[in-house]
């Protein structure tokens, strides 16, 4: 999870900010323009990170919101007048802010590439609407004549028209923009969005509305961008269709990668490093000067005359050798050599005298249900009841169906027929999160935890997930009730407290299905859907978390898959035989064991020999 | 011939074009799971290509015979030089250092070619045309240039379905460790499919150099439209390749005479109302 | 191992020292001395679509400055050259960049008209003599036009104009017009209604497709049922070559007759083939025009750069030409900007084009050539219109028109 930002990157940021505060008083006119832009292109890469880093959505269509934002100032300057700043600036972010609003509701449906290219689709739409109609100009763009002017009443507060004071606005914009999303990130609506980008089955499983919360990053980020847009459009009046484009889209993702997404600070040194290699590039005196430092001057002005003659193909080079040294951008160079980050300590919280009630769990139901695959029945008929507070066993060869029925219950799959119940509420067909805020809780049969967060941070996420408002941003809200359930979950399924603040990616294989558990218990879910718990541990392990799922069952109903029979048949009350999609048998186990259908069909050898 | 017919033609016609260009890049993208943004300049290099070979050969066929083993040879040279760090990185490293390629490729070809247009020759044999209406004629080329496409397409899906190395594909498509479980070394593999891809995009250049005319930037419109048709198609599919450049193809041609002031957007439209529909593409697995 | 670790530090000193200038450099720069070089920017597309009308530019200009032996009115000329790429975003900054940062006393630019529109802007708040080599943008000698800023090129409406005046002098009553739907292709277009349609001529449909496209065939189609006599057309570079083919491969070119501005054959000639034979269009040049300036411009050009001149050489030499009218006037001092200026709009010399002289907005008012693409070449046909004026009202003699961007 994102942690605040290291000594090192303070330091440095702090310098780059010095550096910016005292520019003006050194500086030439076009120096204060330059920069000016890069700050601005600083804020439309850091809201890119939120969507590309944080949330794990690459967008190849951002620039869409940044022209938006820019022609929004067009729109709402006077022929001959300035706008007022107080109006233009919300205007801005609210044109960008709406289109982001109805072009994500339908973005966010897709995943992965797909959603690059639909981002682009809708990007050079947009571009299309400004170039080739005549609303703004067309395609030579068109005029701001007079730059905003911020006033209340006839009070002038602030010229744009001012170099030095637009200067100074955009740094503070920056600035706040970077410390907007930092503190973002880390309230509890951006966990959930980092949540997202490592596992966003995971995090809907747990029972967040993820379609819910990525529409709100892309949102945020396409207001934020419409904001850079609209100061972008203020440096020198001028605004153009191509703002919308692909290639700013493209550009503003290289400046990302370039700089290390994920870090928000970093883009921001990308933005920084790439103009300025550009700029250098381009100007063969820049370059003569620059390689006249190691060679004499003759060569050295052959030299930059043919490099900036050749510019782009430098510039190609450059990257090229950027992304092989710093795969992780410039954050990832600079944090290479930092160290690990250090992580808040945990909270000491009184432990409230009995926090794990013991309480009635939930009944499931599932009756006549059936899945299928086109032609293929994989779950086929099945009528079954889990009553609450047991532990309910289901087994069967490969390829029985089991896990097909465990995604169909959880919601991950529909059925095609057939109802679920949960309690006496029917929950089938609907969409995992729902079904998990109604207390269904599951873990996978690959082992599903979020890798790069700590296991405190990913119970956190669970426990979070009892009140999942996407818009929480407050870290007080709660605090207390949750960080005891965190705690409580974590003794709870045997997560040592030297371990707790370790990334999962460094716990063992037993660990982190233990903590898979962990999760489900902050979770508040009272029933439980275990699939393969026990796969690939140690006895020692699995006689460990066979006594927790029966120490468990004194408030959860769990129903669990499992292969190893000893203990399957040691800790469940009722098996459930599956074969071929269909129900074989239902029952205590020594019904099971006994059941001459199921000897033949499955159990085989190990039936027959009676093996408890 | 009526109108809509005519424009009908010229779709299909400009969408088996497309689907040469982006067949490799589907290939590329479904197997390696690499964002080749420098697809494009492989369709550039093509027909760049092809000018500098018919001017020696004299016969656009035979530049092609010549080409498209070039073109694999100068794949494999990438895919060594700068592709094979990449299988390892996040999508967003090949985005960056595929994209640093054009940047490469654009000022070789400016240095290597300059920034004039040229035009290649259409053979002598294949001059003149078929008359379709009072006053127009359909050009033999573009006839032959569309058997070829529908020739390659053919080819294509018999080596997919049929083949050794089509099975190795469509196993290193659903899943990379099976390509290693089954003996094979997906390094090579990788090699020769990039190599593959570039020469498709490569073909697709030499065989519309004459059509399209050569000149600066030739390969970025390409590029987005291939893009476009794998996802309309799904990643990976051949098959879904073929469909969706069809299915741009006469989109784009009956868009441009119904909807002239919108012909720009309408394949974008249309690959927003696939992916909505079916979020995967006509022939891909959901993802 | 002591003496390895030496140099690597210094190694690491030396790059850090570059590190620094590279940082620094975009902010830092030298004052300009009096007496020193004239600094002349060029904002121009070196990279792109339209690289090879940046390079004929420049190398016309380079000629002019060489041949007075490096000199303009005593000062010797500096080229200060950045790439535009063609892209608008970029245009202000890079604008500002010479203007600004470089401190150039001249401003030449560009080719793409949006980037010309940008630039202008920054040029009319900086007031630095500006002058405009090809971008054919109407409004930047219309509404937007600037004591400041001067065209030596051409308005887009201009080659338009010609055009229907001629093909109404041809006998042409009908026509369809097939374009870009961008602005330069709709300005072409409406320069060509103006004069075909008060000619007596029948435009039957106007086609468009969008810039930069050029699947030519739905609309080749269309003209085919629509059986105009003649078709203009605003197509250019590969684009216009493409479009040449295409449409002889369609048969059309034996039944209707292909028309457009100067722009649709010139870079092409030789590429276009036999597919070119017989496209006519207008243009203010043409190859074989017979005038002396002509013929010496041709020569030395071609002794230059082994390619010889087409259009936007031609531009980029009246250009430089208009500037050292300029600069002669004002004693090689760009501060005295009234006599400069005075003397520019005020300029009447004979170019390779023939006669040119400036208009109120100072947008040229020069021929046009009507020609005929034969064998490779355009071959002159005549004049198609003389002394052709974009309508303006001209710079009213106080301040710019419209009002400017005002720095505090």
């Amino acid at each position: 999870m994102l942690a605040r930002p290291r000594p090192i990157v303070i330091v440095i940021l702090l310098a780059l900010l010095a550096y910016a505060i005292a520019l003006p008083f050194f500086g030439g006119t076009f120096a204060l323009k330059f920069a000016a832009r890069v700050m601005i292109t600083g804020i439309f890469v850091i809201s890119l990170d939120l969507l590309i880093g944080v949330t794990g959505l690459v967008s190849f269509g951002h620039a869409l919101y940044f022209g938006l934002g820019a022609y929004s100032l067009y729109f709402i300057s006077p022929v001959s007048a300035a706008a007022n700043g107080f109006l233009a600036i919300p205007f801005a972010i609210l044109l960008a802010g709406i289109v982001a609003l109805i072009v994500g509701s339908v973005v966010v449906l897709t995943k992965g590439f797909y959603f690059i290219m639909v981002t682009l689709a809708f990007g050079q739409m947009g571009f299309s609407l400004f170039f080739d109609t005549k609303i703004a100009g067309g395609t030579d763009g068109a005029y701001i004549n007079v730059r905003p002017v911020f006033s209340i009443g006839s009070q002038q507060l602030l010229n744009f028209s001012n170099r030095t004071a637009f200067f100074y606005f955009c740094l503070a914009a920056l600035v706040l923009s970077y410390i907007f999303l930092l503190w973002l990130v880390r309230t509890p609506f951006g966990r959930v969005l980092q949540g997202i980008k490592h596992n966003e089955p995971r995090m809907s499983a747990l029972g967040f509305n993820t379609y819910a919360y990525k529409l709100a990053s892309y949102v945020i980020a396409g207001a934020m961008a419409g904001f850079a847009g609209m100061l972008f459009a203020a440096i020198d009046g001028y605004v153009a269709p191509e703002l919308l484009g692909w290639r700013e889209s493209g550009l503003a993702i290289m400046m990302v990668v370039l700089g290390g997404a994920g870090t928000l600070y970093g883009p921001v040194l990308g933005a920084i490093l790439y103009s300025i290699v550009e700029e250098t590039l381009k100007s063969s005196s820049e370059l003569t000067a620059i390689f006249s430092l190691v060679m004499n001057g003759a060569t050295a002005k052959w030299l930059g005359g043919i490099v900036a003659n050749s510019w782009s193909m430098a510039l190609g080079f450059f990257l090229i050798a950027a992304v092989l040294a710093a795969p992780k951008g410039i954050a990832g160079f600079i944090e290479k050599y930092a160290g690990e980050a250090k992580r808040a300590r945990p909270r000491e919280i009184a432990p409230s005298a009995e926090h794990r009630e013991r309480a009635k769990a939930m009944q499931l139901e599932v009756e006549n249900l059936s899945r299928a695959f086109g032609g293929l029945v994989a779950v086929n008929g099945v009528s079954v009841k889990f009553p609450p507070n047991k532990v309910h066993g289901i087994i069967g060869p490969n390829g029985a169906g089991k896990t097909t029925f465990i995604n169909v219950l959880s919601g991950a799959l529909k059925p095609t027929k057939g109802s679920i119940r949960l309690e006496s509420e029917e929950i089938g067909g609907q969409k995992p999160h729902n079904v998990a805020r109604r207390g269904l809780g599951r873990s996978y049969q690959r082992t599903n935890v979020l890798l790069p967060f700590t296991a405190r941070e990913n119970c956190a996420l669970a426990a979070q997930a009892q009140f999942p408002s996407p818009f929480r941003f407050s870290n007080k809200w709660r605090r207390d009730e949750e960080d005891r359930a965190v705690e409580a979950a974590l003794k709870a399924a045997g997560i040592a407290p030297e371990r707790a603040d370790m990334k999962a990616s460094n716990l063992s294989h037993g660990e982190q299905r233990q903590l898979e558990i962990a999760m489900l218990i902050a979770s508040g879910a009272k029933l439980l859907l275990l699939d393969e718990p026990l796969a690939g541990m140690g006895p020692e392990e699995t006689g460990r978390v066979t006594a927790l799922l029966r120490e468990l069952s004194a408030d959860h109903t769990i129903v669990l898959i499992e292969h190893d029979m000893d203990a399957i048949f040691a800790a469940a009350d009722t098996l459930t035989v599956l074969v071929e999609g269909k129900l074989l048998a239902h029952g205590a186990p020594e019904e099971i064991r006994n059941n001459k259908a199921v000897r033949e069909a499955y159990l085989g050898e190990w039936g027959r020999e009676g093996k408890p | 011939m009526d109108l809509v017919l005519i424009q009908l033609l010229n779709g299909v016609q400009y969408g088996l074009l497309i689907f040469l260009a982006a067949s490799g890049l589907t290939l590329v993208f479904g197997i390696m799971g690499v964002i080749n943004l420098s697809h494009g300049s492989f369709y550039m290099l093509g027909a760049y290509g092809a000018l500098t070979l018919t001017q020696f050969t004299g016969d656009i066929f035979l530049s092609l015979a010549l080409g498209v083993p070039l073109a694999f040879l100068f794949g494999v040279i990438i895919e060594w030089l700068f592709i094979r760090h990449l299988y390892d990185r996040d999508h967003l490293q090949q985005v960056l250092l595929t994209f640093a390629l054009i940047l490469i490729f654009n000022e070789a070809q400016k240095l290597l070619w300059g920034s004039y247009p040229h035009s290649v020759p259409v053979p002598g044999y294949l001059q003149g045309g078929v008359k379709i209406s009072a006053l127009l004629t359909y050009p033999y080329y573009r006839i032959a240039v569309a058997a070829f496409c529908v020739a390659i397409a053919l080819a294509m899906m018999f080596v997919i379905q049929k083949t050794r190395i089509g099975r190795i594909i469509r196993a290193g498509e659903s899943n990379r460790e099976m390509v290693e479980a089954l003996g094979i070394d997906s390094r090579l593999l990788f090699r020769f499919v990039f190599a593959a891809g570039a020469a498709l995009a490569a073909t697709a250049g030499i065989v519309a150099s004459p059509l399209e005319s050569v000149y600066p930037g030739i390969g970025e419109p390409v590029l987005i439209i291939s893009f476009v048709v794998v996802v309309i198609g799904g990643i990976g599919s051949i098959k879904g390749a073929f469909v969706g450049a069809l299915l741009i193809g006469v989109a784009d041609a009956l868009g441009k005479v119904y909807f002239p002031a919108f012909s720009s957007s309408i394949v974008y439209a249309l690959m927003a109302a696939v992916l909505i529909a079916r979020p995967g593409g006509l022939f891909g697995r959901a993802a | 191992m002591h003496n390895k670790s030496r140099f690597t530090r210094r190694h690491a000193l030396k790059m850090a020292g570059v590190g620094a200038a590279a940082a620094a450099f975009p902010f830092a720069r030298p004052a300009i001395s009096q007496g020193a070089p004239l600094r002349v920017g060029l904002l121009l597309p070196y990279s792109g679509t339209f690289a090879a009308l940046g390079t004929a530019i420049t190398n016309a200009m380079d000629l002019y400055v060489k041949q007075q032996g490096g000199k303009l009115a005593g000062r010797t000329i500096e080229w200060v050259k950045v790439d535009d790429e063609s892209a608008p975003p970029k245009a202000t900054e890079l604008t500002s960049k010479l203007v600004q940062g470089e401190k150039v006393d001249v401003l030449i630019g560009t080719v793409h008209s949006g980037v010309a529109m940008a630039m202008a802007k920054i040029a009319r708040e900086a007031g630095i003599p500006t002058l405009i080599p090809n971008a054919g943008a109407n409004v930047l000698t219309r509404a937007q036009c600037a004591k400041n800023i001067f065209r030596t090129s051409f308005g887009n409406s201009q080659p338009g104009v010609a055009a229907g005046a001629a093909m109404i002098k041809a006998g042409i009553k009908t026509a369809v017009t097939y374009s870009w739907g961008y602005a330069a292709g709709e300005e072409s277009v409406a320069g060509f209604k103006e004069s075909f349609l008060a000619g007596g001529g029948k435009i039957i449909k106007e086609l468009t497709l969008p810039f930069p496209n050029v699947e030519f065939q739905a609309g080749l189609a269309e003209i085919a049922s629509l059986k105009p006599e003649a078709v203009y057309s605003f197509f250019a570079g590969g684009g216009a070559l493409k479009y040449m083919q295409d449409y002889a491969a369609a048969g059309l070119k034996n039944s209707v007759q292909l028309w457009g501005p100067g722009f649709l054959t010139d870079g092409v000639e030789k590429a276009a083939g036999a597919a070119g034979e017989g496209v006519k269009t207008a243009l203010h040049y043409v190859e074989s025009l017979d005038n002396a300036e002509n013929k010496k411009f041709r020569a030395d050009y071609n002794a230059a750069f082994q390619r010889f001149p087409d259009v936007y050489a031609v531009q980029g030499w009246d250009t430089t030409m208009l500037l050292d009218i300029g600069l002669k006037a004002a004693g090689g001092d760009v501060k005295k900007q009234d006599d400069m200026f005075k003397a520019m709009r005020n300029a009447k010399f004979n170019s390779p084009r023939g006669p040119f002289r400036l208009s109120a907005s100072q947008n040229p008012i020069h021929n046009f050539y009507l020609r005929e693409l034969k064998g490779g070449e355009n071959v002159y046909l005549g004049v198609a219109a003389t002394d052709v004026s974009d309508p303006t009202a001209g710079w009213s003699g106080g301040e710019s028109p419209r009002l400017p961007l005002v720095e505090v």
